[in-house]
């Protein structure tokens, strides 16, 4: 009876039926459905993000699927915004801060196939979902709008520790005593911290997090945000967020205060995007055609959005 | 033909998850379901967003009806160690009730706490919460909801990052409290 | 003046796939590789991505080869994608290997063991040299091998189910008995494993490693980083069959089999503390498709895992973390190619921190 009642509601609409879930429309023999995973994943993302939510900081493990992208390309940002997504989302896809660069266009694409309806966008304050890797948007991101980050490496103490089980306890503790450790024998060996991304940061006062290939100029984009930041490890399958509101603090030193990338020049002048003139952004260098150095925002959107306000 | 309650579909479930994400990262954010519930209560309609083989649940008050039961599949346990527990908040709890807290290296593992009460945002039981995902401080009154919960809440999460998470719920409005999540009230003492 | 960064990424993707698939097709006379080829011809590489893939399904395998253009960690990777996208219908009770319809079972611990030792279709004794004749091979020939052979052989020399070797030790008391499973088997791909972890979520994790890293971390033990020292009991190869429970009366039917390799090796005793007589050690290793090296590496970090998950490992293949979150193809090899990908935003910040460092020692 259940089985005939689903069958007939998938043919009436298309839509796959969560719990009484079993076949798709069977257009064809093998197909896929909206937003690819099966529903029963997603379920299982979505108690994880839930959890993530909860427990802010706290890397909550869960079973990750394979992706038809490869482990390393944001298979955990993926499945988090597969997890995510209705078709009424308005969703942008970054990568180095980029719309264009090849896997953030290589992720859009694969969303547009599977999930249908869904708006693509470039425009940071008009999109409601943004999935990213190594960078949070310069424009500051806003109430109800959520960010969700690609993660290679989940656990700052994997410096310290290899072993997992091992992290974990440290991680229930507090304990991350080794980690301060490291970051003084830098001071002592190099005069400065040598973590240049991924830069340990301790959430709501407790748990550390590795909150991505960020640089650290991303880092205070983290502390009391609007918007809910989520992190997905798809190859070492953990999920962990950053609720909005939160407190989000890099360690550091009373002494040695945190500090982002310098981009001062040899004159003490704050180096400019040679295209929109921004003195605020994350600058990539980059090797002109001449052979000469020259800087350039890493956010597209923002470096098109200033050059059009200049307009 | 007979149509499937809404709450089945894949889409609905999806509305519902993501009116769930939000009040869970701004507790004390109420979320009106009834779009999504067609004849179903919100208890219901997050019941089968969450639910699975793979997890388990507890309901000793039997707020779900058999029938319902079958079709959310989670497999059923004690208060003290399942997935997902709900109880009916409008009578205290029971003298010895304990869900499960998690554990220090795996705190995720402490339970999901579904109270059903009967209004969200109005009443007599003023929330004073403060925490992450809350600007500050944040006001909000219930009614129908036995305080002693509350007061037992606090024991539960005292020590973070052990501790349950609460949704409250009414027939179709949904309100969260994690477990980072302090409440202040005055007359409770807590 | 345009945004340096792009450089036409959607382009260059859908070129790069246009230059694959050109790759893959290449000549203007020769006729595309059929599933059916794929299946048979290439039994082994066919074999290797169903077990590492994870998903039984012949078909989708050799179409996942043909697409991959025989690179086993992409074919499997096919699999394991598709994989995510099934729901969970139902699940099949607990089978034992020696249900299986053999095409080869083997032991090399005795010489006589009953239904005897079958070699069935394996390379073992193949003398490695060139048959130039197949350079040039004609259809002809090539299909009239299979029919003369089936002509040829008796019906009584086709695949039938034996006991298994280990049954005999056992009733000499010389492995420990079976126990029944207490808890139903951890399924790696619902759960998330969680370190201590189940032999039960080991072993499944290594039913679908990739072969050369489970083998290569198994040989660190066979050549001396552990002392498993393992005699191979029984190896065999057959078809499984697979129960399900009959949908209206709750019966369990016969809905089918797989093709799978088994191998179960007995390894030197342990004293263990609350156990009067010493007895073997057992490790056991399966997977699907025809793939005895990898059974066999199975078979003994099996035993090398139980040996570590029981005292604190002397050796990395001893150690449950340092094996299981190594031998998965899909992940190591997605996470090498990552570094393929653009990393300008981590290297200028990497660039900060080392002109800073350098100025501080000047």
């Amino acid at each position: 009876m259940i089985q005939s009642l689903t069958d007939e509601a998938i043919q009436k609409n298309g839509a796959s039926v969560g719990v009484l879930n079993t076949a798709s429309s069977e257009t064809n023999r093998y197909n896929y459905q909206f937003g690819f995973l099966d529903e029963y994943a997603k379920k299982e993302v979505r108690r994880t993000l839930l959890k993530a939510v909860a427990i802010p900081g706290y890397q909550v493990p869960y079973a990750s699927r394979e992706m038809p992208i490869a482990r390393g390309f944001g298979t955990g940002g993926l499945q988090i915004t597969l997890s995510l997504i209705g078709s009424n989302e308005i969703l942008k896809v970054i990568d180095q801060g980029s719309d264009d660069s090849v896997n953030a266009v290589n992720i859009r694409k694969f969303v547009a196939t599977t999930c249908p309806g869904v708006t693509l966008t470039r425009q940071t304050a008009e999109a409601t979902l943004i999935q990213s890797r190594h960078r949070i948007p310069e424009k500051r991101l806003k109430f109800g709008q959520i960010l969700v980050l690609q993660v290679p490496y989940p656990d700052p103490l994997v410096v310290v520790e290899p072993s997992e089980e091992k992290r974990k306890i440290m991680h229930g503790d507090g304990d991350y005593a080794r980690l301060w450790v490291k970051l003084y024998e830098d001071m002592v060996k190099f005069k400065e911290i040598t973590i240049s991304h991924r830069y340990p940061t301790r959430i709501n006062g407790f748990y550390v997090i590795d909150p991505s290939p960020i640089p650290r100029f991303d880092v205070p984009k983290l502390h009391q945000a609007e918007a809910l930041c989520l992190f997905g490890a798809g190859r070492e399958k953990k999920i962990y967020a950053v609720p909005p509101y939160t407190d989000a603090e890099p360690l550091s030193f009373s002494d040695i205060p945190f500090r982002v990338e310098d981009f001062t020049d040899e004159q003490g002048n704050r180096r400019t995007c040679q295209r929109c003139g921004s003195m605020t952004s994350f600058l990539n260098e980059l090797i002109d055609s001449k052979g000469a150095k020259v800087y350039q925002c890493s956010d597209s959107n923002y470096c098109d959005s200033q050059l059009g306000d200049q307009k | 033909m007979l149509a499937i309650d809404a709450i089945w579909q894949a889409e609905t479930q999806q509305k519902i998850f993501r009116a769930l994400l939000n009040c869970m990262s701004l507790p004390g954010e109420i979320a009106d379901l009834s779009p999504y519930l067609g004849n179903s209560s919100a208890l219901l309609g997050v019941l089968a967003t969450l639910l699975d083989g793979t997890v388990s649940l507890s309901d000793e008050d039997e707020l779900i009806s058999q029938q319902v039961r079958h079709l959310l599949q989670a497999h059923t346990a004690s208060s003290e160690i399942a997935n997902f527990v709900v109880k009916d908040a409008t009578k205290p709890p029971q003298e010895g009730f304990l869900p499960n807290l998690g554990e220090l290296p795996n705190p995720e593992k402490g339970a999901t706490l579904i109270l059903q009460g009967e209004t969200l945002g109005v009443g007599d039981l003023p929330l004073l919460l403060r925490g992450p995902g809350v600007n500050g401080t944040r006001k909000v009154s219930i009614a129908e909801f036995h305080p002693e919960w509350f007061i037992h809440r606090q024991q539960w999460v005292e020590n973070f990052p052990l501790g349950i998470d609460l949704f409250l719920v009414t027939f179709t409005q949904v309100m969260a409290i994690p477990r980072a999540i302090t409440i202040e009230n005055l007359k409770l003492k807590i | 003046m345009g945004y340096i960064a792009i450089k036409g990424g959607e382009t260059a993707i859908g070129q790069a796939q246009e230059l694959l698939e050109f790759l893959r097709t290449h000549s203007f006379t020769a006729n595309p590789l059929s599933l059916d080829q794929i299946q048979h011809q290439l039994h082994f590489l066919h074999s290797r991505v169903l077990s590492e893939g994870g998903l039984y399904h012949p078909e989708l395998a050799s179409l996942a080869i043909k697409q991959s253009m025989g690179d086993t960690l992409e074919a499997a990777f096919y699999l394991r994608a598709y994989r995510s996208t099934r729901p969970r219908l139902s699940e099949t009770p607990l089978q034992g290997g020696k249900n299986m319809r053999l095409i080869r079972r083997i032991s090399a611990a005795f010489k006589d063991i009953p239904g005897g030792q079958m070699l069935g279709p394996t390379s073992d004794y193949l003398q490695r040299l060139f048959r130039f004749e197949l350079l040039d091979e004609s259809p002809e020939q090539f299909r009239k091998i299979a029919k003369s052979w089936l002509q040829e052989t008796p019906k009584e020399a086709l695949p039938t189910t034996f006991p298994k070797v280990l049954e005999s030790l056992r009733q000499e008391g010389l492995l420990p008995s079976v126990s029944e499973c207490p808890n139903r088997p951890f399924d790696i791909t619902r759960e998330p494993i969680v370190f201590p972890v189940t032999r039960s979520a080991a072993l499944a994790t290594m039913a679908r490693a990739e072969t050369g890293s489970i083998l290569a971390i198994a040989y660190s033990n066979m050549r001396g980083y552990g002392d498993i020292h393992p005699t191979v009991a029984e190896l065999r190869v057959g078809y499984l069959p697979v129960q399900m429970p009959h949908l209206v009366t709750g019966e369990l039917i016969e809905v089918g089999e797989i093709l799978m390799t088994e191998c179960e090796v007995v390894a030197m005793y342990d004293a263990e503390p609350n156990q009067n007589t010493p007895t073997f050690g057992l490790g056991y290793g399966a997977c699907f498709g025809h793939n005895e090296v990898k059974a066999i590496a199975m078979a003994i970090l099996d035993r090398a895992l139980q040996k570590g998950m029981k005292h604190s490992p002397d050796h990395p293949s001893e150690d449950p973390e340092f094996v299981l979150l190594h031998i998965d193809g899909i992940e190591s090899m997605g996470f090498a190619s990552h570094y393929k990908l653009p990393h300008y935003v981590t290297f200028q910040s990497d660039l900060d921190r080392l002109r800073s460092t350098q100025n501080q020692s000047r």
